[in-house]
């Protein structure tokens, strides 16, 4: 085929719509209802990039003898590391023999253009939470050099700049439709981008179900292939606690939920913070109190708040208000030298990450209006209400931490307890109701006392529905989902968010497939400027970022009738 | 067994081989309900009885399975996927001391092949003894041997029976050990229904004949015994007619990939019929029929 007829083709294939065309590989749910939206070319990225301009002249791959990347800067662990990653196999999704295509210019070499100057270009670092523009942006052109040869160009300021770059280029490269040929197209190209907001993260819970250190490791690879940058884990709750602490070794050995095998110990803890920071992720950790800290009560059952569910005697439930024990006592002096020997280990041996989640979620009340204790606590801090207690527990604790060293981010709960707390504090909103307690109404709430916010609430990818679902995550928006528009100084305060993914119907059998594609929806909300693509535009990006995922091990369920071969996995 | 090899890692993590943990919601929510010994039976058999009396697994060349009727390949196929490799998960197991090790598993049925339907296909059959079966685990012979003795009328009996069997051996729950062990159980059993199915649609999305499979084996499991196969409809038309090849050729999602040919087709029946599972094809019209508009518009 000659390449004039070849582009004419594939203009008429990116201006044809509603067809159960070639480019996309969608089906209409039912024979009434055509595709919506207009199909994407071949090789869109997702999310989509700031400024994309694609043209119709097209290069194709060359053999994989002839390819090779050149980096500017040779002594870049992390570049060199991903040059490995986004290797030969990963652009032909391992196709096995791939040939270039005759009759079209070949493109063999890509170049990576990071600052010399370690200061700058941040190798050997760890990823952070930053604003600035330039953290993780990234050019790239495709287009012919000097000599007439077709050559791709990655610039960044950064290293995460350069990531995020690599994991672009990797996207523009397309399969020929024709199955037997093999051959591999990338188009002329120019994008510039950066991200929208610059926290843009999972949460994932390894407490209710236990997550092997190889399944976490996917995800993170699956994450970097949507530019997520954060991995907020949510490693202990009431069920177990797998996380080993060199400091009480018995939270595992009794908590975890079989010993020895069942856990996170430091080794491979801190493997999985390698792992993220090679592809750019920061890890966040969780360790939730007051509330959720059952587990703790079978190592330490003194750290915990007896109640008194008969009335009379401590350690006494009242099914279903309260337990025998339960959230941690704020009455006792130890709860505080616990926690802070526990937060001293994590912070200053365990974490890479400026930040850690302190939780202070869901502290339900029955336990303590039960016990005496804790009214005489009351009465001897002249507190009226039993929200004051929560405050007095917040606050000694997050003193604590910052003493540390260490910046807090928190779930909503105190806030909505009117506890105030210091700027620099970092809060995620979770829940959502309609009208007072919509989300909506707690994220204003938090951004009207000047609050730095994390948006979550739209974000639960644990509550599966038959159905298109990721078109509410696509569509939940931090700043225009709000009833009313946001002055600039509020505008600055939203840094992004994450989708939670809580496990107590998730473990390795469900939770890639659980998590993608729909998690892309998220990232592209959070990524991509506001307003850029319609949803229905989007699903057609969103199925080639599926099939593509397939294409990559990635176990990303279907969003659409169709098909996705020869990536589909079995 | 390549297949279950593969989930190996996974049973490893997720269960105690019959101590299958669950932990509450919250702290002042307990899981409800009473916890059932380990070994118990998925669906609950009409009748069982359970003994506190154990016997255990030896060696591999200490257990057999045997029948009363030979060359009936649903039994020795039978025989085949409940072998000794899936009651130990692929491991070697170490009996118990002094519990009597169960050395065999004898099949009784019918032994007129007209009636205990041995090379036949499963049917909707409103006899209760259809799919009726006896399991006993008792002593047996030698001494310090325990055998299990499943009698019933058809193979089809049989089979439901053999997996109820399968489910009653469960580990030792300390990890350290390699230990399996099976209560001395009397069970009664035939279902409530005669059609228990699944319909699986292969047309909005084309399911790979090794997913078929495996959804084949997971039914048997659960005592299904009928998969219902939405084959065709609007969005793909991956069932290969001989008479109307274009039908596919024109209607699958990738013709000559994504499709399900006679050989496929006959392979999931046979697949099918040796874990009493009936195969009933749904070719849905006049409505649902878009995509044999790709062939025969008019």
């Amino acid at each position: 085929m000659q390449r004039s007829e070849f582009i004419l083709i594939v203009a008429v294939l990116i201006t044809a719509s509603c067809t159960t065309s070639v480019v996309g590989f969608l089906e209409q749910i039912a024979a009434r209802l055509p595709l919506p939206g207009t199909p994407s070319p071949p090789g869109s990225p997702w999310p989509l990039p700031r400024a994309w301009t694609r043209n119709l002249n097209v290069a194709t791959l060359s053999s994989k003898d002839n390819f090779q990347y050149i980096s500017n800067v040779n002594d870049c662990r992390e570049l060199n590391v991903a040059l490995g990653r986004y290797d030969y196999e990963i652009l032909t999704q391992k196709s096995g023999r791939v040939d270039a295509a005759s009759g079209f210019p070949i493109l063999s070499k890509v170049y990576i253009h990071i600052p010399e100057n370690a200061r700058q270009n941040l190798c050997g670092e760890f990823p952070k939470l930053n604003r600035s523009l330039a953290y993780e942006s990234y050019k790239i052109v495709v287009g012919n050099s000097s000599e007439g040869v077709p050559i791709a160009n990655i610039s960044a300021e950064t290293i995460w700049g350069a990531l995020r770059g690599l994991e672009t280029f990797s996207q523009l490269v397309w399969r020929d439709r024709d199955w037997s040929a093999n051959h591999y197209y990338i188009n002329f190209t120019e994008i510039n981008d950066s991200p929208r907001y610059p926290h843009r993260g999972l949460m994932l819970d390894t407490a209710r179900h236990y997550l092997a250190p190889r399944v976490i490791k996917q995800v993170l690879d699956a994450m970097s292939y949507n530019k997520l940058n954060v991995f907020h884990w949510h490693i202990i709750d009431d069920q177990s606690f797998p996380f080993v602490s060199r400091t009480f070794p018995e939270l595992s050995d009794k908590g975890a939920y079989i010993p020895g095998v069942l856990i996170y110990d430091p080794p491979t803890v801190q493997d999985i913070i390698e792992e993220a920071r090679l592809r750019g992720i920061r890890v966040v950790f969780e360790f939730d109190t007051p509330g959720h800290t059952l587990v703790f009560k079978k190592s330490h059952p003194e750290l915990l708040t007896p109640c008194y569910g008969d009335g009379v005697n401590p350690g006494t439930p009242d099914y279903p208000n309260h337990a025998a024990h339960e959230i941690l006592d704020p009455t006792k002096e130890n709860t505080y030298t616990f926690m802070k020997d526990l937060f001293t280990e994590v912070f200053h041996n365990v974490t890479k990450d400026e930040y850690l989640h302190l939780g202070m979620d869901e502290v339900y009340y029955a336990c303590w209006k039960s016990s005496p204790e804790i009214k005489s606590f009351m009465e001897k801090n002249n507190y009226t209400e039993v929200n004051q207690v929560q405050e007095h527990y917040t606050k000694r604790h997050l003193s604590m931490v910052q003493s540390l060293g260490a910046k807090a981010i928190i779930w909503q709960d105190p806030l909505d307890y009117g506890v105030q707390l210091d700027k620099d504090v970092i809060v995620q909103i979770w829940k959502s109701g309609t009208g007072e307690t919509s989300w909506q109404t707690y994220f204003q709430k938090a951004l009207d006392a000047g609050y730095s916010t994390l948006l979550s609430s739209c974000w639960y990818l644990n509550y599966i529905a038959y159905g298109e679902t990721w078109r509410q995550y696509y569509e939940c928006d931090p700043e225009l989902s709000l009833p009313k528009p946001l002055p600039d100084w509020q505008k600055e305060l939203i840094l992004g968010g994450e989708a939670a993914l809580w496990a107590e119907y998730v473990d390795a059998t469900n939770v890639v497939s659980r998590l993608f594609p729909y998690l892309g929806a998220v990232a592209e909300k959070l990524w991509s400027t506001a307003n850029s693509s319609s949803t229905d535009d989007a699903m057609w990006r969103l199925d080639e970022q599926r099939c593509r995922m397939l294409g990559r091990g990635i176990n990303a369920q279907p969003i659409f009738n169709g098909y996705c071969f020869p990536g589909e996995i079995f | 067994m390549a297949n279950f090899l593969k989930i190996l890692p996974f049973l490893f993590l997720c269960s105690h081989l019959g101590n299958a943990v669950l932990v509450p919601m919250a702290a002042r929510t307990p899981v409800p309900g009473k916890p059932s010994p380990p070994g118990s039976p998925w669906p609950l058999p009409k009748q069982w009885s359970q003994s506190l009396t154990l016997a255990t697994l030896g060696t591999p060349e200490e257990f057999s399975y045997s029948s009363n009727v030979p060359n009936c390949t649903v039994l020795n196929t039978a025989f085949e996927r409940y072998n000794y490799a899936l009651l130990t998960r692929g491991t070697i197991a170490q009996p118990a001391p002094d519990v009597p090790v169960l050395s065999y598993v004898y099949v009784q049925i019918s032994p007129f092949p007209q009636e205990n339907q041995c090379g036949e296909f499963p049917k909707l059959s409103k006899d209760p003894n259809y799919e009726s079966y006896d399991l006993l685990v008792t002593e047996g012979a030698p001494d310090n041997t325990a055998t299990a003795i499943i009698t019933a009328q058809t193979v089809w009996g049989a089979l439901r029976g053999l997996e109820t069997f399968s489910q009653l051996i469960w580990r030792d729950k300390d990890w350290g050990v390699n230990r399996y062990y099976i209560n001395y159980t009397d069970i009664t059993d035939a279902p409530r229904y005669p059609h228990r199915g699944l319909m699986v649609d292969t047309a909005r999305h084309y399911l790979p004949p090794k997913a078929l499979e495996e959804i084949l084996d997971a039914m048997s499991y659960n005592k299904f015994n009928v998969f219902h196969w939405h084959i065709v409809d609007d969005q793909s038309f991956p069932y290969v007619s001989q008479k109307f090849p274009e039908l596919s050729a024109k209607g699958a999602f990738i013709p000559g990939h994504l499709e399900y040919t006679p050989k496929i087709v006959q392979d999931i029946i046979e697949k099918a019929r040796v874990r009493g599972i009936r195969v009933i094809f749904e070719v849905d019209t006049p409505g649902h029929t878009y995509a044999i508009g790709k062939s025969h518009q008019g």
